[in-house]
């Protein structure tokens, strides 16, 4: 099993999380820290199942719905208005509705669901935008700590490059030779570096500016 | 490179390149919000200083010209009455001493008044405090307060003393004025102690009695509670900084902290 660079960026941001989380609990530490374990022993267990591709596929199926659960209940979380909070509860019930329909009747369990991280994606890219809008739209300033933004634009950075690769993930998987294929994973794995690299930026400015409060 | 694996790139770097620029958008906006807000605070602040340095302008103007009327007016015309009590005296006939002892009872009254307004003349103006310095200042106040007989003083000074700026001296002797005040208006104490400490980073004064003291969280402090933002602004003014120490049954001591900067 050999990790590539975007499976040492996550271990990074999972290990800055953790020191963080110990150095100075936080909210956001304290939320990130079992997710981002969770994530590292998703992947790692992704990689030893290379010739289970059923156990595999299903597994990556499943944590796409949790990965998904965790990002939005986030933006929820983030979100200040009544209509956004509204909007994103009808977001998360029709995803899970899909999602499940997904799972069990359309690509069904063992295979790769690739229609719902797509539409994963589009909603993590839409809530990302609609928490920007959010943030212009204040009189105030919204990051007090710049954490947030970090972890956030992280998200958006990652699910609007990935979100046309796993549109075509089908064409990719049985028409493009592996030496082009390659460069798609290229492209995933340099924004999951992108993304791991962003979390851990906004987990170090969380817990600076802890320290500074007290 | 087949077209549509071209497609695919292109599009996924086109939004990669959307995405960021978002983001380099949202990040300067809020860098330029929280700048702004910064500069809007400090001009709100500056605003502040600005409006509590006029109002103290205007209160030791008008200040001095109550302490020029009662010096150069009422203490001119309390002059001329003990004047005329002398000259009544001097006519009066030895024999009249029911009369003479009138006289000599209105003349000491007359000179003790004389002696309280220019004592108070000196209190009231700003120019002839920064004259006798702030310790002889405060001293002269807690005299007058001691000669009431309702207070005994006490003012002790430690560490080597240095001067201040007239503007800081001027706005201590008012603040600890206030405080003196409230302490005989409001503690039903018996004694008033006053400290000044020079010490080399900052210098302190602390004004204690031993009266009822109060409930800072309580609600019957809120008469209190005006006083203490007044003393507080006129601290902002000179960057000085308020503490209150009270309780009930335990008396009150404020201190206040002015930061120095000394050569040497």
């Amino acid at each position: 099993m050999t990790l590539d660079l975007a499976n040492w960026a996550e271990i990074a941001a999972a290990i800055i999380c953790t020191t963080c989380f110990l150095y100075k609990p936080s909210v956001i530490n304290r939320w990130f820290v079992w997710f981002l374990w969770l994530t590292i022993i998703i992947e790692l267990g992704g990689k030893l199942s290379t010739s289970l591709p059923i156990v595999k596929n299903t597994m990556y199926s499943i944590f796409t719905g949790v990965e998904f659960a965790f990002y939005s209940i986030m933006f929820l979380k983030l979100a200040e208005s009544r209509t956004n909070r509204k909007l994103i509860l009808i977001l998360q019930a029709c995803f899970f509705v899909f999602f499940l329909y997904n799972l069990f009747f359309i690509q069904g369990i063992g295979k790769y669901n690739h229609y719902s991280t797509v539409l994963s994606s589009s909603i993590l890219v839409f809530l990302s935008l609609l928490h920007y809008a959010g943030v212009i739209k204040s009189d105030s300033v919204t990051y007090s700590r710049w954490s947030i933004f970090f972890i956030v634009s992280g998200i958006f950075i990652f699910y609007a490059g990935t979100f046309r690769i796993y549109l075509s993930f089908n064409y990719l998987v049985t028409n493009m030779p592996k030496e082009i294929v390659w460069l798609y994973k290229l492209i995933v794995s340099n924004l999951n570096v992108i993304l791991y690299t962003l979390f851990s930026i906004g987990f170090v400015l969380d817990a600076v500016k802890s320290q500074r409060k007290t | 490179m087949s077209q549509n694996a071209f497609d695919i790139v292109a599009t996924s770097v086109i939004l990669l390149l959307m995405a960021v620029f978002i983001v380099m958008y949202i990040f300067l906006q809020q860098k330029r919000k929280q700048k702004h807000l910064i500069e809007k605070q400090l001009l709100q602040s500056q605003h502040q200083q600005e409006l509590l340095q006029t109002q103290l302008e205007i209160q030791e103007q008008t200040l001095k010209t109550i302490s020029e009327e009662l010096h150069d007016n009422i203490s001119q015309l309390m002059g001329l009455a003990k004047l005329n009590i002398n000259n009544l005296l001097a006519t009066l006939p030895p024999s009249e001493l029911g009369a003479r002892a009138k006289a000599e009872a209105a003349k000491e009254s007359v000179s003790k008044a004389i002696n309280d307004i220019r004592q108070l003349a000196r209190t009231l103006h700003g120019d002839k405090i920064a004259e006798t310095g702030l310790e002889q200042a405060i001293d002269a106040q807690l005299k007058v307060i001691q000669s009431s007989g309702a207070f005994t003083t006490q003012l002790i000074a430690t560490g080597e003393p240095y001067p201040l700026e007239p503007k800081q001296e001027m706005v201590l002797f008012r603040m600890v004025q206030e405080l003196l005040n409230n302490a005989v208006k409001h503690s039903q104490g018996k004694h008033i102690h006053v400290t000044l400490n020079y010490g080399t980073e900052v210098f302190a004064i602390a004004v204690s009695d031993d009266g009822q003291g109060y409930d800072t969280n309580g609600s019957g402090t809120k008469d209190t509670g005006i006083g203490f933002t007044s003393l507080r602004n006129r601290a902002a003014l000179i960057n000085a900084e308020v503490a209150i120490d009270t309780a009930v049954g335990k008396g009150t001591k404020v201190v206040i902290e002015l930061p120095v900067k000394r050569n040497g």
